[in-house]
């Protein structure tokens, strides 16, 4: 476990669970779909349009009922005559439903477009404000935790954009809709169905309430369940060395049981939930059964009175109606989810970029000299432990330096500072006369090309890995880069060459093949300023002769500093800087330190021996 | 499905719950037709039509005799609409039932499993956790688990629900109207049919979504890994555009996705209208022709819409199976890993006083040899420290004792006994080792310390605690011996770590304690006097201390230095400094360190 993951700050990010309603986190939200406010509309107009289509059947059926079937039933109408108008009634239908089916694809995929657009817009502000941030936020916050947030959690924003948000109005639409027109139709019936509405809403309140504590303590308990399984995985060497298979696997039981029970709760929930809206469902049926039974029943001969149709028509609107309401668990589920997402999401995009571009960059010739200048530089990667303390020396243009010291000497940290990926906390970095902070971020870091240790590349091609995307850099200028540091004739033995595909990280070329193509890398890009933090991994023999002649053409006309581990890299470089304990106290060439007989001949002794 | 038959069993434990959740199912289904037929009596006794009237109308008119109702109108629709009700209270029982015990049921099933899984990984050796990546297994014991429990719970109950409710529905639509009854069963089978060949579609644009993700999130991973690269050649731009790009495919994929689901949507509604027009259209000549009821008209609607979501549900469920299936190969993948290190003892108890040796010792790596031909004897009570550069096979050497790794017979005696002839637990617990990598469990410091004997008293604790030298830190710590540690607690140093599992390891009273190169993260004054206040506790125990340090080894009694898999020199400190190998080289170095160091 890496140091950054140990103190990791927001650990409980994860957990947090966010308020379903957040009335500044819905504002901010929504001001993501302005952009895209037409397209908004006419999603929610489609969405709409189908759903009132789709109110259309019951309506056709009372108009049939009402029509040619009492006409024939009452004798007032032919059957031929009442065979037509129902033809036409169910041509009409036909035509609705044709309609409809277009209406529903179209309402779908809109909405899709618009939750895609609006997502694709927030998921790339994300990646591109995660990308500008300094080093250190990346040394706080795991990788894997940023994928999360650029990935399920944007997705869960998604969800919330793409099906909650249209269908809203949709609900809205349906549940509106019906009720007027049951209204119009029949007051005393509209009433007698609408009845049941308050229970509905009791129940289904209840109902959200108690899945809301039972969902976050289904949450709880799972992430509980698995952080004992993975610390059961992880320590098992342990737990078999100590005999306490027995314990472990009671104490797994009862997280798993505690899973269980939450569970259960929530199957508990659904079991009654579901029956309890069929119950009502079946109420409200019972009653406009009643109430329009018995009006009808109970009128005067020719008195105006409650029809056949609309009795029908209630009947199907009724559980038209209850639909709606029934899904109010899943989406609130949909919108707890979100809230928590874009809680989470809105966090990264808060987060201040910590090595801040300069209002008005100090503009660099074409071709800069490569002076460089270390003055009284304090840095510390942690408040109050700093690494390297009141630093200070000059590199001349086109000078090589090397610099040399035991592990935690402070090294690296001068190639962070001059790449800026960390500020200083005093003192100034200077490249040619200017400091570092008063540069654009890719002015400086177009002149100071760098070869890190562990060489990363990325599992696109060669071809990729040398120009990075910069299309000043041809393949003409690649090939002869990696002519130059010996890199060319294991890519030529490659099956499709430049072309080949890297795999993760590179895995699939030796240490030394990648230690190459980072060479390749930084010539092709030519920088005037050259770091190289040399690979300690051994090599073999061959290899290690080609990388030696790579890195001498590499250094030849620019400044070089070179954190190097290897006594033929420091053999050839004009000045050695000796690092201890964050300062530099020994400088000179190899012979003059030797004669010193000091920590560079110590350092010697311990690190070249025999090497 | 043969591939479920490792949780047979466990489903075979609640077979009550098994058997009787489709008889509910069965129940439910049976009283959810008494509404439309209650309905459909209504609509006609209210129109005067009820000549011959159903069995539902029958039951309403008989009861309305029994309590003594005259056939007068609004009475009959009173009772008509309270048997309405009354017959949803007692579906609704039975519904409640059907889904508690079922889902229920396979909640269970889940709990039995995932500690079935669990239990079995606990008798796996450490090697397994190394060719199985924990992310892997926990994937497994999460969504594949539960993948399988949506097999045994949800799909069994959806798939029993649509097949009592088909054909129920059908008889009863068949006693009225036999060619109307067929005739509505035409849009339902179309819609399965359409389901069907619209559902291969949508699996095939989900996957290419999840595959589009995914490269999204490789994308997002690699460049937040690379960041380095990314900054120093400045390629933030290039690659905001390349994750522009995916993003660009990701959507294309999810709008194709989109259109297929439209498509099913779009196909569910209309056909659940189509069979409305259908019988608005047939049913109503009927009613026109005198054959159909207004009554029967209306029940058969409902009846049509009762049975949509059945044959939905038809698709879903096999989909269901199929990854269900997909899960279980998984999980039997791990539960098919032969635990390779079991106890086959005879069962002698005897106390372990602590005579160690390896005779012609020999272990690889699946085909990297990494020890060869070791011997090795340690007589009871005697230190040996181990020396040897990284991965000269020290580590490997000592984790034979307690057999965290598949010792070769005959090879390895503890107090002249064949190892594997000792029992495998008592063996571990005579044995303390403090591992290379410190693991501490998050956890109180009391619990970590007293992991191995968790009825240890408190001051046997603060007595390991204080040889080991953590007791002072223990002591400044806000809470004590009962602050937590790790991720919910503080977080400790790598020293202050290693220091615990010593402490922890010494609770044990072992009979044989194998310092695993424990205390790399301690400076070598700390280490000096962990060992000197260790070397009282451990008179008359054997100990086996692998180090990097010479300058802490020096006095034990038997020095061995490991070179390439076999023993390249032993002997005493001073034999060995005199003999001018490796050990000697060792040495200098460690001096030349030591003196780096002093440089302030």
């Amino acid at each position: 476990m890496s140091e950054a993951e140990r103190h990791d700050p927001d650990k409980p990010e994860d957990e947090v669970l966010g308020k379903a309603f957040d009335s500044v986190l819905i504002g901010r939200l929504l001001r993501y779909v302005k952009p895209h406010r037409r397209l908004f509309l006419a999603t929610v107009i489609t969405v709409v349009v189908t759903s009132a289509l789709s109110l259309v059947g019951p309506l056709l059926v009372r108009i049939a009922i009402d029509g040619p079937l009492d006409g024939v039933i009452a004798g007032t109408t032919e059957r031929p005559q009442a065979l037509s108008e129902l033809l036409w009634i169910v041509a009409v239908f036909g035509v609705v439903l044709l309609v409809e089916l277009g209406g529903e694809l179209l309402g779908v995929v809109l909405t899709n477009q618009t939750g895609q657009r609006i997502i694709r817009g927030l998921r790339e502000q994300l990646f591109g404000h995660i990308q500008k941030m300094g080093l250190r936020y990346f040394d706080r916050h795991p990788v894997g935790r940023l994928v999360t947030r650029v990935t399920s959690d944007v997705e869960a924003l998604n969800e919330l954009f793409t099906s909650g948000l249209a269908m809203v109005f949709q609900d809205v639409f349906v549940i509106v809709f019906i009720t007027i027109v049951l209204f119009i139709l029949d007051v005393e019936l509209a009433i007698t169905a609408f009845l049941v509405v308050p229970a509905l809403l009791v129940v289904s309140e209840i109902f959200k309430r108690r899945s809301r504590t039972a969902y976050r303590a289904v949450r709880s308990r799972l992430s509980h369940m698995n952080s004992n399984l993975q610390e059961a995985l992880s320590g098992m060497r342990v737990v078999q060395l100590f005999t306490q298979e027995r314990r472990m696997s009671n104490r797994f039981r009862d997280a798993n049981r505690d899973f269980l029970r939450a569970n259960l709760d929530t199957v508990f929930n659904y079991a009654l939930f579901f029956p309890a809206v069929e119950i009502l469902m079946a109420i409200g049926l019972a009653g406009i059964i009643w109430t329009g039974g018995r009006e009808i029943l109970l009128a005067m001969p020719g008195e105006e009175t409650l029809t056949f149709g609309i009795l029908v028509q209630f009947i199907m609107y009724l559980r038209r109606l209850f639909e709606p309401i029934r899904q109010l668990s899943e989406k609130y589920n949909i919108l707890q989810a979100a809230m928590a997402a874009g809680e989470r999401v809105f966090k990264v995009l808060d987060t201040k970029v910590e090595v801040p571009e300069p209002d008005s960059p100090v503009a660099l010739p074409p071709r800069i000299r490569g002076a460089i200048e270390f003055d009284n530089v304090t840095f510390a990667y942690r408040e109050g432990e700093p690494v390297i303390h009141e630093l200070g020396f000059k590199i001349e243009p086109g000078e090589s330096v090397a610099i040399v010291g035991a592990t935690g000497a402070g090294k690296s940290t001068v190639l962070n500072l001059l790449l800026r990926f960390y500020d200083v906390n005093e003192g100034t970095v200077q490249v040619d006369g200017h400091d570092v902070r008063s540069l654009a971020l890719p002015d400086l870091r177009r002149r100071v090309g760098i070869v890190l240790q562990d060489v990363f590349l990325f599992s696109r091609s060669i071809e990729e890995n040398l120009r990075l995307g910069n299309p000043a850099i041809t393949r003409e200028r690649i090939e002869r880069a990696a002519r130059t540091v010996n890199a060319a004739r294991f890519i030529d033995r490659l099956d499709n060459g430049y072309e080949s595909q890297l795999s993760e990280r590179g895995a699939n070329l030796s240490v030394g093949e990648r230690q190459l193509l980072a060479f390749a890398r930084a010539l092709a890009w030519d920088p005037e300023i050259l770091i190289l933090d040399e690979a300690t991994s051994s090599v073999d023999t061959e290899t290690e002769g080609m990388i030696q002649d790579a890195l001498h053409k590499l250094m030849r006309n620019r400044t070089s500093i070179i954190i190097a581990h290897r006594l033929s890299t420091i053999r050839e470089v004009d000045r050695i800087l000796v690092f201890h304990k964050g300062r530099i106290r020994e400088q000179g060439t190899h012979d003059q330190l030797l004669a010193e007989r000091g920590i560079y001949h110590k350092l010697v002794q311990l690190q070249y021996r025999g090497a | 499905m043969r591939e479920f038959r490792t949780i047979f069993d466990l489903v075979k434990k609640h077979r009550i719950a098994f058997l009787i959740g489709p008889i509910f199912v069965l129940v439910t289904n049976s009283l959810r037709v008494v509404s439309p037929e209650l309905v459909q009596f209504a609509i006609d006794f209210i129109s005067d039509e009820d000549e011959a009237p159903s069995l539902a109308g029958r039951t309403v008119l008989a009861t309305a005799d029994t309590l003594g109702l005259t056939y007068e109108g609004a009475a009959i629709v009173t009772l008509t609409a309270a048997m309405i009700i009354t017959a949803a209270l007692c579906q609704g029982v039975f519904q409640f039932s059907m889904r508690y015990v079922m889902i229920g049921a396979s909640r269970r099933v889940e709990f039995d499993l995932r500690q079935r899984v669990f239990d079995h990984l606990q008798t796996l050796p450490p090697s397994a956790f190394e060719s199985m990546r924990i992310g892997d297994i926990m994937t497994r014991s999460t969504s594949d688990i539960e993948s399988i429990r949506m097999c045994v719970g949800p799909a069994i109950m959806y798939l029993t629900n649509t097949l009592t409710v088909l054909p129920i529905c059908l008889v009863m639509m068949f006693f009225k109207n036999p060619a109307l009854a067929l005739l509505s069963m035409i849009p339902l089978a179309l819609l399965t049919i359409a389901i069907r060949l619209i559902m291969p579609r949508m699996y095939k644009h989900s996957r290419a979504v999840q595959e589009q993700m995914s490269a999204i999130s490789t994308h997002a991973q690699e460049n937040f890994s690379g960041v380095r690269v990314v900054k120093a050649f400045h390629r933030e731009q290039h690659e905001i555009d390349g994750f522009h790009e995916l993003n660009g495919e990701y959507v294309r994929a999810n709008l194709r996705l989109a259109w297929s689901r439209g498509l099913v949507n779009g196909v569910i509604n209309v056909f659940a209208g189509v069979g409305v027009a259908l019988v608005l259209w047939f049913g109503g000549r009927d009613i026109i022709n005198g054959n159909l009821t207004l009554g029967q008209f209306i029940a058969f609607n409902q009846y049509q819409l009762m049975l949509i979501w059945p044959m939905i549900a038809m698709g879903w469920v096999l989909s269901l199976l199929q990854r269900g299936v997909a899960s279980m190969e998984r999980i039997n993948e791990i539960l098919s890993i032969e635990p390779a290190i079991r106890d086959e003892s005879s069962g002698t108890n005897e106390p372990i006083r602590g005579e160690i040796e390896f005779r012609g010792f020999s272990f690889a790596y699946g085909d990297t040899p990494l020890l060869q031909n070791i011997d090795l004897s340690i007589p009871a009570g005697h230190t040996v420290a181990i020396v040897g550069r990284t991965g000269s096979g020290k580590s490997t050497l000592v984790s034979a004792l307690p057999r965290l790794l598949e010792v070769p017979r005959h090879r390895v005696f503890v107090d002249g006994r064949e190892i594997h002839e000792i029992p495998l637990e008592q063996l571990r617990a005579s044995i303390g080792m403090v591992p290379q990598d410190t693991f501490l469990f998050s956890d109180t410091v009391r619990n970590n310390i007293a992991f191995g004997r968790p009825d240890a008293t408190d001051a046997e604790i603060r007595e390991a605690a204080k040889i080991a030298g953590i007791d002072e830190t223990i002591d400044e710590l806000p809470n004590g011996y009962e602050q937590m540690i790790g991720e919910r607690g503080v977080n400790l140093s790598g020293g202050q770590k290693q220091r615990l599992a010593i402490a922890r390891a010494l609770v044990k009273d072992p009979a044989v304690l194998i310092l695993d190169d424990c205390l790399s993260a301690v400076d070598t004054e700390t280490e000096e006097r962990i060992l000197s206040g260790l070397r009282p506790k451990m008179r008359g125990r054997t100990c086996i201390v692998v180090a990097h340090r010479v300058s802490t080894i020096k006095d034990a009694d038997h020095i061995v230095v490991i070179d390439e898999g076999t023993i390249a020199e032993e002997g005493s400190h001073d034999e060995l400094v005199a003999a001018n190998g490796i050990y000697a080289e060792i040495e200098r170095r460690q001096k030349l360190e030591d003196e780096l160091e002093r440089f302030g």
